[in-house]
């Protein structure tokens, strides 16, 4: 049962770092892509991120970042009792690697963390979304035939809200634009880009992007660049709806919508508004970007594409598996008068959980016979129930002569021995013949 | 004694204020229709009304009764927004136009010129 806790760790680790250094990429891209290049370049980039962050996949390929790295010296190796991903370098017969009875605290911890993240914003979500639904419905016939030229699938209604400082919109199967209460709806022109620019989140569901760009956070809630990604991509998120009203109202209307954010900002500001004491703010990054659009070039969109498939590639992708595999055993258990069934697997649990150190192995079989292994010195020399033999079958290939091993031969009979370790789980003390 | 009332606690008043003494049902109904709230949107806001004291709650039926006159009422100054309320969680989940931080003076009248510069 805990074996599996451990497992799950090692993979959420290991999407973790993946995930981080794929956000440094992003990151990157942010920086060098130009303003021709469409904001939806990097929204899709943040997908791939997102994507590695939240769906347990595994492309190996020769071509991933991981590959090269994991055939320099070091294997990215967790060690279940600290369940933190270290590097160690690998030889045989040099880490003991075992299981543990018990729960690592770290998994209590982080289960704790990303429960209390969980929480927190569900508890905002559902706050607000309360009171968004308390909202009034807007009589407007000029704002009733917008909406009616601007169709969606899903029912879209505009109310309005003297609870709210800015527009904006929620629902994802019936949006609704929240406007606040004192805008002019006479100021046809402002409100057209408030609507179109509200309207471009819901046709690209924004509000389903931001939703799980959150649970990615609270999965991975220990590390920052996660929360940095959330930052980011949120802004990145309005730049591309910017874009999206430019594009559909014309270039010259730039300047104009520019202006309309800005005398938005300047009514909800109050006098006694919190004095923003930190230079890099959102509306400056959009009003520059709005002010240095000058359209999108398709060949820039076309680098930008290309970027993204090397990104993908390179840093989305795993390792190519050189190691040991452990996938399909069959266990043969007999019968003993010492150990449970439990136990025993256990046992078999440590051993496949070493075997990846065996590269180019393939592990077809382990067994326990309590006859052989009470005859083995080893066992003898302790008292019963502390130590076993386990016998094992594996195949190896030419990648395995690195290691020692003859290149495609069959081992048969390779003993594994295994001692009881002080938190109720299995060492490998050594192994062979 | 002042009680400060949002919109759509006003709107709660407002269909006592005309139709007189209602069922919390009856409410309901009727706002259902006029402006799309559902059940509890509607139980919910009358709640508050009652904590705030402008509606007095009796049974049986839930029979909502206006203490406050529509001249009495008055209306919420509006910086009690959720955006403040929430410490701004409000825009990492929501798709919000502007962003939670505020601008100061200085910093809108750059970005002014700054637009006017580039027209």
């Amino acid at each position: 049962m805990f074996f599996s806790d451990i497992s799950l760790t090692m993979d959420l680790l290991q999407m973790s770092v993946s995930g981080g250094i794929l956000i440094l990429a992003v990151c990157l891209l942010r920086c060098i892509a130009p303003a021709s290049m469409p904001k939806k370049v990097i929204l899709l980039a943040w997908l791939i991120a997102l994507v590695r962050l939240l769906v347990p996949f595994s492309l190996p390929s020769v071509l991933s970042l991981y590959s090269r790295v994991e055939q320099e010296i070091f294997i990215l190796t967790p060690t279940p009792d600290t369940a933190l991903a270290s590097f160690l370098p690998l030889s045989p017969r040099m880490e003991a690697i075992g299981t543990s009875a018990f729960p690592s605290v770290w998994l209590v911890l982080y289960l704790a963390g990303a429960l209390i993240c969980a929480a927190w914003f569900a508890a905002s979500y559902f706050k607000c979304r309360r009171e968004f639904s308390a909202s009034l419905p807007v009589e407007n016939a000029w704002i009733r035939s917008w909406v009616s030229e601007h169709r969606l699938l899903r029912p879209l209604s505009v109310r309005q809200s003297d609870r709210i400082g800015a527009p904006l919109t929620y629902g994802i199967f019936c949006p609704v634009i929240l406007l606040p209460k004192h805008t002019d709806l006479n100021d046809r022109q402002s409100v057209t880009f408030i609507l179109e620019h509200e309207c471009a989140h819901i046709r690209r569901f924004d509000a389903l992007w931001k939703i799980l760009l959150t649970a990615a956070v609270c999965v991975h809630w220990f590390n920052p660049l996660v929360w940095l990604m959330l930052s980011l991509a949120n802004r990145d998120i309005e730049l591309a709806c910017d874009e999206a009203v430019v594009r559909h109202c014309g270039i010259a209307s730039a300047p104009y919508y520019a202006k309309a954010l800005l005398c938005m900002e300047e009514k909800r500001s109050f006098p006694h508004s919190l004095y923003n004491s930190f230079s890099k703010n959102a509306l400056k990054t959009r009003i520059t970007a709005l002010m240095k659009n000058r359209g999108i070039s398709s060949l820039t969109t076309a680098v930008g594409v290309f970027l993204l498939v090397i990104l993908f590639v390179v840093f989305a992708t795993s390792s190519l598996q050189i190691g040991g595999d452990a996938s399909h055993v069959e266990r043969i258990i007999g019968e003993s008068e010492i150990f449970t069934e439990a136990e025993i697997n256990d046992m078999m649990d440590a051993v496949i959980r070493f075997f990846p150190a065996f590269e180019g192995c393939t592990l077809h079989e382990l067994s326990y016979d309590e006859a052989v292994s009470l005859r083995e010195p080893y066992v003898q020399k302790a008292p019963t129930g502390q130590r076993a033999v386990l016998l094992s079958t594996f195949d190896t290939t030419e990648i395995s002569a690195d290691s020692g091993f003859n290149p495609d031969f069959t081992y048969r009979r390779w003993m594994w021995l295994l001692e009881k370790n002080p938190l109720g789980g299995w060492t490998i003390y050594d192994w062979g013949y | 004694m002042d009680v400060k009332l949002f919109d759509s606690e006003l709107k709660i008043m407002d269909v006592l204020w005309r139709e007189g003494t209602l069922p919390a049902k009856r409410i309901a109904e009727i706002l259902a229709l006029e402006v799309g709230w559902n059940k509890n949107t509607t139980y919910t806001l009358i709640n508050r009304c009652i904590k705030k004291g402008a509606i007095e709650r009796s049974e049986p039926n839930f029979l909502c009764r206006a203490l406050i006159s529509r001249a009495e009422a008055q209306n919420s100054e509006t910086d009690e927004l959720i955006d403040k309320m929430y410490g701004g969680s409000a825009f990492g989940l929501f798709a919000s136009l502007l962003g939670r931080k505020r601008l100061t003076r200085e910093q809108l009248d750059e970005l002014k010129d700054m637009v006017d510069q580039m027209k």
